[in-house]
């Protein structure tokens, strides 16, 4: 399960972390939290962005096909 | 003596729906303070009254009441008379923006499908823990 975890701390900063993901899809569903939030009235800046070595890592998709068909 | 305040808080009303979450968190904060909400409540102070949108009515040394005013490009303001009162309402303003961002933060990731495992409030704050399928 991926999981993305919110914490609003005291002064009411807000830190996203996201597990579990490969590629840049966790920066995609953040992205879409945001918007969401500010729909809602919360226009947050984002302050600092530390992407972890799974952004890195490629997705690989493996599809076969076979001669002749 | 008294003193008339308002306090600009950091959320801003765009639509029908953040003004029902404003509610709920009025609400979580109300509970806390063994109160509850009221709308369209008139404000009174020592030499001075406001009619507010919502409203958490509590005796105050000049007050009898904390406020909230919806101004009309959506952001809001904890009005009344706060004097004596000034660590209540700044813990309120806090209270109140960090439940409206829980709140905002749980709604969004439902209409998005994920799954809320888990709220918790701890020493550092509130810990929203969220599962993402697809």
């Amino acid at each position: 399960m991926r999981r993305i975890k919110v914490l609003i701390d005291r002064k009411g900063k807000i830190i996203v972390d996201a597990e579990g993901f490969v590629g840049p899809v966790c920066v995609k569903e953040v992205d879409k939290l945001l918007s969401s939030l500010k729909e809602l009235g919360l226009d947050l800046d984002i302050e600092e962005h530390k992407l972890k070595p799974e952004f890195y890592q490629r997705v690989e998709i493996r599809k076969e096909v076979k001669v002749g068909e | 003596m008294s003193c008339w305040s308002r306090i600009r808080c950091k959320i801003k009303i765009k639509n029908d729906a953040s003004r029902a979450l404003l509610r709920k968190a009025l609400e979580v904060i109300a509970k806390k303070l063994n109160s509850e909400v009221k709308e369209n409540f008139l404000v009174v102070g020592y030499s001075n009254q406001w009619r507010c949108h919502f409203a958490i009515p509590k005796r105050l040394a000049f007050g009898n009441a904390i406020g909230v005013y919806i101004k009309k490009d959506g952001s809001i303001m904890l009005v009344g008379d706060f004097h004596g009162a000034f660590n209540l309402v700044r813990r309120v303003k806090r209270d109140l923006e960090r439940t409206y961002m829980a709140l905002a933060i749980i709604q969004s990731a439902q209409q998005l499908g994920w799954m809320v495992n888990n709220v918790n409030e701890v020493t550092e704050g509130i810990v929203i823990d969220l599962g993402v399928r697809r």
